[in-house]
């Protein structure tokens, strides 16, 4: 058996994104917050869910000094109730562009294409603030990506999930950052991460996480296989859920990623 | 009079400022005091800061100290028809805006502006067709006003960016009026460094519109430490003493003689922990004169030197503001500048004393450029 993960950087935005820094004693996970329903526009990034795990820290720690509260009397619910009543978190389609940022060494800025932006108006915007306008749609468009077999799959592809949702019409992507082969070279466990809201049990385990698909079959299709995240597996497993009642599921690979 | 002489005239109106400004600041303190002219900190973010929360509670429009010395002792010593009673005038119009801001800051109510939307929803459905006409009318002031928002911090209960706007521009207004119309054909000329003068005709009066509103504004920002702005405006009002001095301007040199005195005893009173802060009526009114004194002994372009601290902290409020709009990023921790540093642990009095070192080294390579 062997295994293959992201690079060091991409790994280091996982592990940053999974660990907020604050102190010693304060290290969160990053919580989620998808700007969907606020629609917020022409402000800081990291207030519609798009900042970068250095930025998320800044910003809270600016809004805990105007708000007067002492960071080192604080406990990591707290601070993290702190940042989700002030909307600051990460959704999935940004966590997704920092992980590919840093595996392609920057190369996204160049190679990612807008296919569903048409107006000169928001190419110009786009030039600007492209992880802002990087979607799950757009990773997901043929321009971008292409689908892949199961035996294919390496760190650094994704699955995207389009359509979930009551009335189908949210997205997801979520990431492979580490596969564990079997010696034939068959993938038999692959590890994904991804921001997403989990509801569980009254409670949400929302926000950046991380979890597991072992191959049980590799030549049956993902959604045959075990799903494990927050220690629950298949039906109880919330992203397996929306990957199985969504309207399209794929695997994908970034074309710019692909040698 | 010859320019010894001058420059012991100079010196003797320095000293009469500052011994005048000395001898009536503790009644201004007390007035201050009585009428709770004291700074809050409700609408400024910066208050929430630690180590600036002392800072709440003392009393602002201590620049009142400087201003009214000034014009009093020019009104008795100084006043030329020709050179003193333009600049200040404009001092004077600007400086009731900054006051006019500081009392409603503590007095006045909070007033909101609509959202373009609301307005525009006004227009079609208010059940009186009058209204809905007026609403009409005014739609491009109401867009104005919504826009100027973006540009401005929170304006809490004082006066609004757009109304501010107006203000300052009726004050460029009134200086490129001045100048181009009234003080002669030499200065409708604007000196180029190494290189003689220019004339550009008329569009020297959007040009002068522009370097009295940006310089008022940038003296604005930069009023944001003890003794940051006082210290800085010495450097840069002792620069254009000299060069009015040089070049022969004598009611300008005055004008800048009195103005340093009275700031002497302004800073002396504003050095950590202050007693009274600057406030809109002083870093309005003097920013304002700041940019006349500059443009009238023909040196404008030489105010990004001049005043360069100042353009450098309103630069870093206008690339705040631009990269939060544009980039949806912070450029510094926070705008202006000196903030930027306190946030990253800069004492209060290493940034201000560092940045009046950085001022006085750009003034003085504003000084030698201006003599070529």
């Amino acid at each position: 058996m062997f295994k293959k993960s992201l690079n060091k950087p991409a790994l280091k935005i996982i592990n940053n994104f999974l660990h907020l820094y604050f102190n010693d004693k304060l290290i969160i996970k990053t919580p989620y917050y998808n700007n969907r329903h606020q629609f917020k526009r022409a402000g800081l990034r990291v207030y519609i869910g798009k900042g970068s795990s250095d930025e998320l820290i800044e910003e809270t720690t600016l809004l805990l000094l105007k708000n007067k509260i002492d960071e080192t009397k604080l406990k990591p619910e707290q601070l993290r109730e702190f940042m989700k009543k002030h909307n600051l978190g990460l959704d999935c389609s940004a966590y997704a562009y920092y992980i590919f940022q840093a595996q392609s060494l920057g190369l996204i800025t160049k190679k990612l294409k807008y296919p569903f932006v048409k107006n000169w108006f928001k190419k110009l915007i786009i030039k600007f603030r492209r992880i802002e306008n990087a979607d799950v749609k757009t990773f997901n468009h043929d321009y971008n990506s292409r689908p892949l077999k199961l035996s294919e799959i390496k760190p650094g592809d994704f699955l995207s999930i389009i359509g979930h949702g009551r009335q189908k019409n949210e997205n997801h992507i979520i990431i492979i950052y580490q596969v564990d082969y079997n010696e034939d070279n068959s993938p038999q466990t692959i590890y994904y991460t991804h921001s997403f809201n989990w509801p569980n049990d009254k409670n949400y385990i929302d926000g950046v996480n991380t979890g597991k698909i072992i191959i049980t079959n590799p030549n049956k299709s993902l959604l045959l296989q075990k799903w494990q995240e927050n220690d629950k597996t298949n039906k109880y497993n919330y992203t397996f859920q929306i990957a199985n009642n969504c309207q399209q599921f794929s695997l994908r690979r970034l074309v710019f990623l692909d040698k | 009079m010859n320019k010894i002489e001058l420059l012991q005239e100079i010196f003797k109106f320095l000293l009469l400022s500052s011994l005048v400004s000395f001898i009536w600041s503790p009644i201004l303190i007390k007035i201050l005091y009585k009428f709770k002219i004291t700074r809050r900190g409700e609408f400024d973010d910066s208050l929430k800061l630690k180590n600036r929360q002392s800072k709440i509670g003392v009393p602002v429009m201590g620049g009142l100290l400087i201003i009214i010395t000034v014009a009093v002792l020019t009104f008795l010593f100084n006043w030329e028809r020709k050179f003193t009673y333009v600049p200040i005038g404009v001092m004077l119009l600007s400086a009731f805006l900054g006051g006019l801001d500081d009392v409603l800051n503590i007095y006045g109510h909070k007033r909101r502006i609509r959202k373009i939307k609301h307005v525009w929803r006004l227009i079609k459905v208010h059940k009186d067709w009058k209204m809905r006409v007026w609403y009409a009318l005014t739609f491009p002031w109401s867009i104005f006003k919504r826009l100027t928002l973006w540009i401005g911090s929170n304006p809490g209960k004082g006066i609004y960016v757009h109304e501010k706007l107006i203000f300052q521009f009726t004050a460029g207004l009134i200086t490129a009026w001045w100048i181009y119309f009234k003080l002669g054909e030499h200065w409708r000329e604007i000196s180029i460094p190494f290189d003689g003068f220019i004339n550009i005709g008329w569009l020297i009066i959007p040009l002068i519109i522009f370097f009295v509103m940006f310089t008022a504004n940038a003296v604005n920002v930069a009023d944001g430490m003890d003794g940051l702005a006082g210290g800085s405006l010495i450097i840069t009002f002792s620069a254009l003493m000299f060069l009015s001095w040089l070049n022969g301007y004598q009611e300008i040199a005055l004008l800048n003689a009195v103005t340093i005195g009275s700031l002497f005893t302004y800073t002396y009173f504003n050095i950590k922990p202050a007693r009274f802060q600057m406030g809109d009526v002083g870093s309005l009114g003097l920013g304002s004169l700041l940019a006349i004194n500059t443009i009238v002994i023909n040196k404008m372009l030489l105010l990004p030197f001049l005043a360069f601290i100042f353009y450098i902290e309103l630069l870093s409020v206008i690339l705040q503001i631009g990269s939060r709009y544009i980039l949806g990023r912070r450029l510094f921790k926070m705008s202006p500048l000196h903030h930027h540093f306190e946030i990253k642990g800069w004492s209060e009095e290493k940034t201000v004393m560092r940045f009046w070192v950085i001022h006085a080294i750009m003034v003085c390579l504003g000084i030698l450029i201006a003599l070529y």
